[in-house]
């Protein structure tokens, strides 16, 4: 299943979206989908899209397998199908087609602030987003003082979230996830957080995170020199297919080429 | 050796009770529903005082209303009123807000991947807090009522209150079974969602909430109770309590096998159909 160190195994993955028109949402779709003229709309509309059968591909057989300690950067323009892709990693969705083997202990960062709940403190929020996001009670009991202290936000640990700012949700969302033990991260460009001061505090943690040999990152990003900065190798998705695969130089080679054609 | 995580379009249908995952998961369980409670009941003046101010003065308005229902004492009628009512709480909301519990977590698992079971369980758990918070400072006075006055209609000592244990139980496995299905399904197909109210109020209305009987249906629809698990349920909650007759034995067995039934078939259609829902969100 999966050879020596290799701690992610991605094979032929692909994800079909079935076009909505066809979809059965209600009794009245159940009804009035096959009715000769919104069948001839559906493939109206299809042909349009240029899209065949109906259905929209977001990812096409994406392959590749990562070792203990490969940070891999995904990029790719908007749509290309990089949050597809970490999505069905982190077990939100199924893919259509294609396999997937994982080993380890396994966190996904697709957003800051996972299960913060307005009406509970931060310090609430600390531990049911940290539980949330597979923490047990006993590592957040243990972590507690570093995330409050990482967050900067000791003198509002017994307010309502609610009546924070956003800049201020996002450290403390960022300070649990990023004091996160696991041996595999997903991360969605979660980097970008808070004021000038604690975006380069939260990119120092990342780093150190990411430096960790033990562990394993997939980092999402638009980022040049992110990915360059943190990633070893970097895969380039577009309309959901690899384009280029191989180290971040390379891969941004292919990507800037992309742009340049795009803008032309 | 750490575990291989598998990922693939094929859903283990056999999978379908993950009690492993959910003991794993217990942590997580007592956080959400401890979540859920807390945002509840938060920043209202009055707290979670309502959880019991509200049942109690729907159990006075309905003693008014209904007259004598359980016994010809108005403190027994009042108390099976209270009892009838709190139960019954408890079972709409599973079915109610059970039934949008995906819905209403959607930040959450469409960001992160935990057994979607989990959320159910948790809002289970949250539901049965409030129903403690009501029933637990009930079950204490009457109790000292008991000591104190020995009133002949309450039955607080002995093994009568195992039937009240028993109802709790019956009542969460019925309640799951629900939720899991529900839950689902009105993503799956929206109309649901809109059937439910009318279904919630039929039920209500065949069930025996402010009376032992369900005397406000006709005469020739009765036959609904023998059929509806919710008569047996409320009827062991009294019986834990004010000592009122059980059901016939027989409907009890049909209903027991009723719930069975919805538990499992509830559970395998969430299984079934839990990791593409989210995508239709």
């Amino acid at each position: 299943m999966l050879k020596n160190n290799i701690v992610m195994d991605v094979k032929n993955i692909s994800k079909c979206y079935p076009h909505t028109t066809n979809s059965v949402d209600s009794l009245k779709d159940l009804l009035t989908n096959h009715l000769p003229w919104n069948i001839a709309r559906a493939r109206r509309e299809a042909r349009l899209l240029n899209r065949t059968k109906n259905d929209f591909w977001a990812l096409k057989d994406i392959s590749f397998s990562l070792k203990q300690g490969d940070v891999l950067g995904v990029i790719g323009h908007n749509g290309a199908g990089k949050s597809t892709l970490l999505k069905i990693l982190s077990q939100v969705i199924l893919p259509t087609s294609g396999e997937a083997y994982i080993k380890g202990r396994i966190s996904s960062l697709l957003e800051v602030g996972t299960g913060f709940h307005p009406e509970l403190t931060g310090l609430e929020n600390i531990y049911i987003s940290g539980n949330i996001l597979g923490m047990s009670q006993k590592e957040l009991d243990d972590k507690l003082e570093e995330i409050i202290d990482f967050s900067e936000l000791k003198d509002f640990l017994h307010v309502p979230v609610k009546k924070y700012s956003s800049g201020m949700m996002a450290k403390l969302g960022f300070s649990v996830a990023a004091h996160l033990n696991s041996d595999i991260m997903i991360i969605d460009e979660v980097l970008s957080v808070g004021d000038a001061h604690f975006k380069q505090k939260s990119s120092k943690k990342m780093l150190d995170l990411i430096q960790d040999k033990k562990k394993t990152i997939l980092f999402v990003s638009h980022s040049e020199d992110s990915v360059k900065e943190l990633c070893n190798q970097a895969i380039m998705l577009e309309h959901g297919e690899v384009v280029e695969y191989g180290s971040p130089d390379d891969v941004f080679v292919t990507y800037n080429d992309h742009m340049e054609i795009v803008q032309e | 050796m750490a575990d291989i995580i598998k990922i693939s379009s094929k859903v283990n249908i056999y999978k379908f009770l993950p009690i492993k995952i959910l003991y794993r998961n217990r942590s997580l369980i007592y956080s959400m529903a401890l979540r859920e409670f807390s945002s509840r009941h938060k920043n209202m003046f009055v707290g979670i005082l309502w959880i019991i101010i509200q049942p109690v003065a729907m159990a006075i308005l309905f003693s008014i209303i209904m007259g004598k229902g359980v016994t010809e004492n108005y403190g027994a009628n009042f108390l099976s009123i209270l009892i009838g009512w709190g139960a019954w709480q408890s079972l709409s909301r599973f079915l109610g807000d059970g039934a949008m519990v995906l819905h209403a977590n959607i930040g959450l698992i469409t960001k992160v991947y935990f057994k979607r079971l989990v959320v159910i369980i948790a809002k289970m758990t949250a539901i049965l807090f409030d129903m403690a918070l009501l029933f637990i400072p009930i079950l204490i006075i009457l109790a000292l009522v008991e000591l104190i006055w020995h009133l002949p209609t309450i039955h607080m000592f002995g093994l009568n209150f195992l039937y009240f244990i028993w109802a709790t139980i019956w009542l969460t496995v019925l309640g799951i079974g629900l939720s899991a299905f529900f839950s689902v399904i009105t993503i799956k197909f929206k109309d649901v969602g809109q059937v439910l109210g009318l279904l919630s109020m039929i039920w209500m209305f065949s069930s025996p909430i402010w009376t032992k009987r369900i005397d406000m249906l006709p005469e020739k629809y009765r036959f609904i109770a023998t059929y509806n698990p919710a008569y047996s349920i409320l009827s062991f909650f009294r019986h834990g309590i004010l000592n009122t007759p059980l059901i016939a034995p027989h409907d009890m067995y049909i209903q027991i096998i009723i719930t069975v039934v919805v538990f499992f078939v509830g559970l395998f259609v969430f299984n079934l159909l839990e990791r593409s829902v989210v995508e239709e969100i």
